[in-house]
């Protein structure tokens, strides 16, 4: 059964374009990586999806009903976390997680506690007085807290420190175990190619790519940064290759490919500075689909 | 029930502020009754000055020794303090979620948007009944000592009455601005300049009698003290026109919101 699916979905603010013709289609229990640059149409299709805003023309579907017109319904079964998080300053985080849950039939204080405790997250401050990422955490159990079939994660990640993210993965992947599907929005390639079973890739508003995630890492290009003495472009004149340029005494090239033959290729040289890196969204967008 | 709760929770503070502002402007009013009760000379002194400039401050005709004359002044100011906070907390409680980007949350519960609609005008209305009722104790108070009649106590409740259904006028009115704005700062401008502007037309509609038709368009005419004492009550073409303007006001609201894309 598909839990998400679009139709030529498409917004315009006024004359700007947000997405365009953007057709996905998420199955159920799959944990869906939406990826692409900063104003690349993320939010504006998470948005159209909740119903935040509605569609210029196109139609979505969640669970088989319109997410427009039955969007009060859909949204029952749907955990939201937003990129920013903004909630009722005044309010104690317990005041507002208890908010929260009251738009939800049944009790789910137990709930409340145990999320709260895995993401360490106290609920008796304000949420006026909380760090940028505390005030994630918050978003994380509000998004959670009714057991959602459904996960929108849009950009997730940001102001959480490594240990918190990690426990995040941790809590998102056990409540895909249990059944229920992620949407995860990101524009950082390497937390999608831990998360997800399959990526789409979205560009100036337009889906590009939809991708397993074992292709997407079989085509993985390193970004291969070489600094040392006397280095010439010749013997990096390999297969797998691109881009290579050398400029003050720095040699830079894109590889795919097996690793040991760029090693073999450095052993005659003195080499002061090694790095080998994953690209940069934008570097694989201009290579990979060449 | 819940967005209801959350909403009177929320407007508390202001409402406090609000209700304290309200009883010392009634105090203060008062005091200054002292010199005017029961004392001739004053309103002799009264009748001297331009009618230009007692009809701007709605003293015109108004016999200020007598609780009702002087009440009948008092009325235009509550008139328009009530009247700013109804435009400002119309404006404010659909507003404010996305200036402070709550509907981000709000709007992606599992709710329809008309029903948070219904709580948040229900809760504003509410609002404005109790601060309606915090005016009306403030002058039961500041009344007291001087012996009102059943006649100054049915006067009193008729301005109450009126001072509630202007609040309700410009409670939609700013509902209807804050549904259709494209911009929080510039909703909230727009509703206190529509009651600013809406009290100069009255005052011009008083000076000039070329401008009669003008007495339609400001609802501060609608239940102008001096007419609602010479009347002993409301003229019927204005309460039509006063249900006429809410309901048409709150009609486009549950248009317009329900469709509207939150600005994030």
């Amino acid at each position: 059964m598909n839990i998400i699916e679009t139709h030529d979905l498409t917004k315009y603010y006024g004359k700007s374009k947000g997405i365009e013709d953007v057709n996905i289609t998420v199955k159920q229990g799959e944990i869906y990586g939406f990826i692409g640059p900063n104003g690349a149409g993320k939010s504006t299709t998470i948005r159209t999806l909740l119903g935040l805003i509605f569609p210029t023309r196109g139609s979505a579907k969640i669970f088989g009903k319109d997410c427009i017109e039955k969007g009060h319904e859909v949204r029952r079964s749907i955990g939201y976390l937003p990129s920013e998080i903004f909630y009722y300053d005044r309010m104690k985080v317990r005041d507002l997680l208890n908010y929260s849950a009251s738009f939800f039939e049944g009790d789910y204080t137990n709930r409340i506690n145990e999320l709260s405790e895995a993401m360490e997250l106290d609920l008796n401050r304000k949420i006026e007085d909380l760090s940028y990422g505390n005030k994630k955490k918050v978003g994380i159990v509000q998004g959670l807290l009714h057991k959602p079939k459904l996960i929108m994660l849009d950009e997730p990640t940001g102001g959480l420190d490594p240990l918190m993210q990690k426990q995040f993965f941790n809590l998102i992947r056990e409540e895909n175990r249990q059944g229920a599907t992620i949407f995860f929005s990101s524009h950082i390639l390497s937390e999608v190619q831990q998360l997800c079973h399959r990526v789409a890739i979205i560009k100036d508003g337009s889906i590009i790519q939809v991708e397993d995630i074992t292709t997407l890492q079989k085509n993985n290009y390193k970004k291969i940064m070489i600094k040392g003495e006397n280095l010439s472009k010749r013997p990096f004149d390999l297969k797998g290759i691109t881009n290579l340029t050398l400029d003050n005494n720095t040699l830079k090239f894109f590889f795919k490919g097996d690793i040991n033959q760029v090693k073999e290729k450095l052993q005659p040289y003195k080499i002061e500075d090694l790095l080998i890196e994953d690209p940069t969204l934008e570097e694989i967008f201009m290579h990979y689909y060449e | 029930m819940n967005i209801f709760i959350r909403e009177m929770r929320d407007h508390r503070k202001g409402f406090i502020i609000w209700s304290v502002v309200i009883l010392v402007f009634m105090v203060m009013a008062f005091v200054e009754f002292e010199a005017y009760y029961d004392n001739p000379e004053m309103a002799e002194i009264l009748d001297n000055m331009p009618r230009g400039m007692l009809e701007a401050f709605g003293m015109y005709g108004a016999n200020l020794t007598t609780i009702n004359g002087y009440m009948s002044i008092v009325a235009l100011y509550l008139y328009i303090m009530l009247g700013i906070f109804a435009v400002l907390l119309g404006n404010n409680i659909i507003g404010k979620e996305e200036r402070d980007k709550t509907g981000e949350f709000l709007m992606s519960m599992p709710i329809k948007r008309y029903r948070i609609l219904i709580s948040k005008v229900a809760a504003a209305v509410a609002n404005c009944f109790f601060l309606t009722l915090v005016a009306g104790a403030g002058i039961a108070i500041s009344v007291n000592r001087y012996n009102p009649d059943w006649e100054n106590v049915k006067y009193i409740l008729q301005l109450l009455l009126a001072t509630f259904l202007i609040q309700m006028i410009f409670l939609s009115l700013g509902l209807l601005i804050a549904a259709s704005a494209k911009a929080f700062k510039k909703s909230s401008a727009i509703s206190v300049t529509l009651v600013i502007v809406t009290y100069i037309i009255s005052v011009i509609q008083s000076l000039s009698d070329s401008v009669e038709f003008l007495k339609y368009f400001t609802p501060f005419k609608y239940y102008q003290a001096s007419e609602i004492l010479k009347n002993d009550g409301f003229q019927g073409i204005y309460l039509v026109l006063t249900l006429l303007i809410v309901f048409l006001a709150l009609f486009g609201v549950f248009f317009v919101y329900p469709r509207r894309d939150m600005k994030l």
